[in-house]
């Protein structure tokens, strides 16, 4: 399937919807996985995994063959997420004065298709504590086997400005995680003691 | 200890550039009497392993064709809106022309004397013309003799009738027909 991509690539480029349909399905789980992890949530990571799909095949022209697509796919789709992440950000401030929720939406939704085990839980916890530029680098570079150099180039910043950040962001992981560490060890010795308590014999 | 104490040792964990020999062996001789760092360095090994064992999520089935919808979404949505942008030139560029054909009129109305005098001219020509053809009517009316006032009413008549029926014709033929297979 590998040896076609070229093939569609180009076809994409000169405006065949068909190609490009052909590029979704073999990049649909890596964009999508590089979206859940950014955002944390399976319907906004659906929305972006989408609407980058979109933006590359409204900027299929723009694309240089010389580069990796995966690389050129997952730096839009990184950025629109930093993007979403910042938005949320300012809206969370008209969003506490709501005083409604909306009710669920029945329908199956994204998070069926997955197993959000207990790891997936940790994982969006700690990548939550990173700043989002932060967890670009982070996910690019433990998930996708970026190079400094692509990540630095998929992110728009220098290759010293990417290390500095994974070296930031493994501080902040390391301590989030010893943190973790501690609540688990706390609300177990409270479980303990309120099962040895008379009340409960 | 202080953190002054720990800047070499905790940069050299976090980073993932290669130690020389003797850096490496500096570290293995901290982390054996710091246990902050060794808590740092466990820290950090199990994210990596946690990383690294975690799965690659997949999207819900029928990612390909939920992208398929938008794109077709997206188009309709943008022939909509070239549609409206032609409709607002297109308004735009009439409203300037009846901007400007206002302006022609009102700057032709500016003198109304000029205009009244060329109405009057052609109203006396009109009545010049008049007079010359009653002229030529009473040529005619020698040649023909005079019909009496009861005649008049049966050539107004005749003429009214014929008018009709005429009409009557005419809407007759311009009728579909119908067309009947005879066998």
């Amino acid at each position: 399937m590998k040896s076609l991509e070229p093939q569609w690539i180009s076809q994409a480029q000169k405006g065949n919807s068909e190609a490009f349909t052909r590029l979704v399905e073999a990049y649909q789980t890596p964009v999508f996985n590089m979206c859940y992890r950014m955002l944390g949530d399976p319907y906004e990571a659906e929305d972006a995994a989408q609407e980058t799909f979109l933006r590359a095949y409204n900027s299929m022209r723009k694309y240089d063959q010389g580069r990796s697509f995966s690389t050129w796919l997952l730096s839009i789709a990184a950025h629109y997420c930093i993007d979403q992440i910042r938005k949320r950000r300012l809206q969370l401030f008209s969003l506490d004065e709501t005083d409604y929720l909306e009710p669920p939406d029945p329908t199956p939704g994204p998070e069926s298709s997955l197993s959000l085990g207990e790891d997936q839980k940790r994982v969006r916890i700690l990548l939550e504590q990173l700043a989002p530029q932060d967890r670009a680098a982070v996910v690019m570079y433990y998930w996708y086997d970026f190079s400094y150099d692509e990540i630095a180039g998929a992110l728009s910043m220098t290759m010293s400005a990417v290390k500095s950040r994974l070296h930031r962001a493994r501080l902040a992981l390391a301590q989030e995680w010893n943190d973790q560490e501690k609540r688990a060890q706390t609300s177990e010795r409270r479980h303990n003691d309120k099962a040895r308590s008379p009340a409960f014999q | 200890m202080t953190k002054l104490a720990h800047q070499p040792f905790s940069d050299w964990l976090l980073t993932e550039e290669p130690l020389t020999s003797e850096e490496a062996r500096l570290l293995q001789e901290h982390l054996r009497t710091c246990p902050e760092c060794q808590q740092q360095q466990v820290a950090l090994t199990n994210v990596h392993r946690l990383f690294k064992d975690v799965s690659q999520l997949v999207p819900a089935h029928g990612f390909v064709s939920r992208w398929q919808q938008r794109l077709a979404d997206q188009r309709t949505l943008r022939q909509r809106k070239i549609a409206w942008v032609w409709f607002a030139v297109s308004a735009v560029l009439a409203s300037l022309a009846l901007t400007f054909l206002g302006y022609q009129a009102f700057g032709s109305l500016q003198s109304p004397l000029s205009l009244l005098a060329v109405w009057i001219y052609r109203l006396t020509v009109i009545v010049s013309y008049w007079n010359s053809l009653e002229g030529y009517l009473d040529v005619f009316r020698g040649l023909w003799p005079g019909l009496p006032l009861v005649g008049l009413v049966f050539l107004t008549g005749f003429t009214s009738f014929f008018s009709v029926l005429w009409l009557a014709t005419y809407k007759r033929l311009r009728a579909t027909r119908r067309v009947v297979n005879e066998t």
